[in-house]
């Protein structure tokens, strides 16, 4: 029998914006030692910066506490899990201002965009982001 | 994990230079610094993110504030950018439509209207 663990990371941070380049960081590292290419490390940085970012301003409530962060390594896909306990949002229901008037909402088009996969549920306090690995490079 | 931010005066404009990460936590900062020169009348600017290793939404949000102000007072704003990381962000979102993004300091600056 086979007992063979996948690559993990799992963290916990109080919700202060201070936390946010800490936690993307050890995402980005994560990444990094899966064998992502620097510039593909890159991108799941930005996009776990904009779903990390999302949790610490919608997650601000009477009872929330901040974020935890699960990243998984399994069959060639990173998946990168942020949940929140705040009062969450809906992602698909907003309206897109022009261009030029839109001084927020391009973090989901980035994470769209950069992630192969992105998924929203618990009301938005949870959102799973996730990348395949094209080709292996060296950890970084 | 932090930003710092440097104002230079030019002939016609000022210059922001821009060194480190613009997010979340960071942004207020550079709202701050591009807000104070608009109060002061300042309505051409060169922002340099040439020194910039990470920008989010946050920070474009920022940035495209600061263009919508100038812009009220007839001014507008340039880029600096040289790091493909950080232009690719400017094309996914498409303001590379609304920004001029220049190679150098003196192309931003001649082409400001």
């Amino acid at each position: 029998m086979s007992l063979a663990v996948s690559p993990h990371y799992r963290a916990a941070y109080t919700g202060d914006p201070r936390n946010v380049p800490l936690a993307r960081n050890a995402i980005a590292s994560f990444a990094s030692m899966c064998g992502f290419s620097e510039s593909d490390v890159a991108d799941i940085r930005l996009a776990a910066g904009e779903a990390l970012s999302n949790a610490v301003e919608h997650g601000r409530s009477m009872r929330s506490n901040g974020f935890s962060v699960v990243c998984r390594f399994e069959n060639d896909e990173i998946t990168i899990e942020i949940r929140d306990n705040g009062h969450g949002f809906t992602p698909e229901r907003r309206e897109v201002p022009p261009l030029e008037d839109r001084v927020r909402g391009f973090g989901m088009g980035l994470m769209r965009t950069l992630m192969d996969g992105v998924n929203y549920d618990h009301n938005g306090t949870r959102v799973r982001l996730q990348r395949r690995l094209e080709e292996p490079h060296p950890p970084g | 994990m932090d930003i710092k931010v440097n104002v230079r005066e030019a002939d016609d404009c000022s210059v922001v230079e821009l060194s480190g990460e613009i997010d979340v936590y960071t942004s207020p900062k550079v709202k701050d610094a591009i807000g104070d020169l608009i109060d002061r009348g300042v309505y051409h600017l060169v922002i340099n993110l040439e020194n910039v290793r990470y920008i989010d939404s946050t920070g474009l949000g920022v940035l495209i504030g600061g263009l919508k102000r100038v812009r009220e007072h007839g001014g507008s704003v340039n880029l600096v950018c040289t790091n493909p990381q950080i232009k690719k962000i400017f094309d996914i979102t498409g303001l590379v439509k609304i920004f001029g993004i220049f190679e150098s300091e003196d192309a931003a600056m001649k082409a400001l209207v």
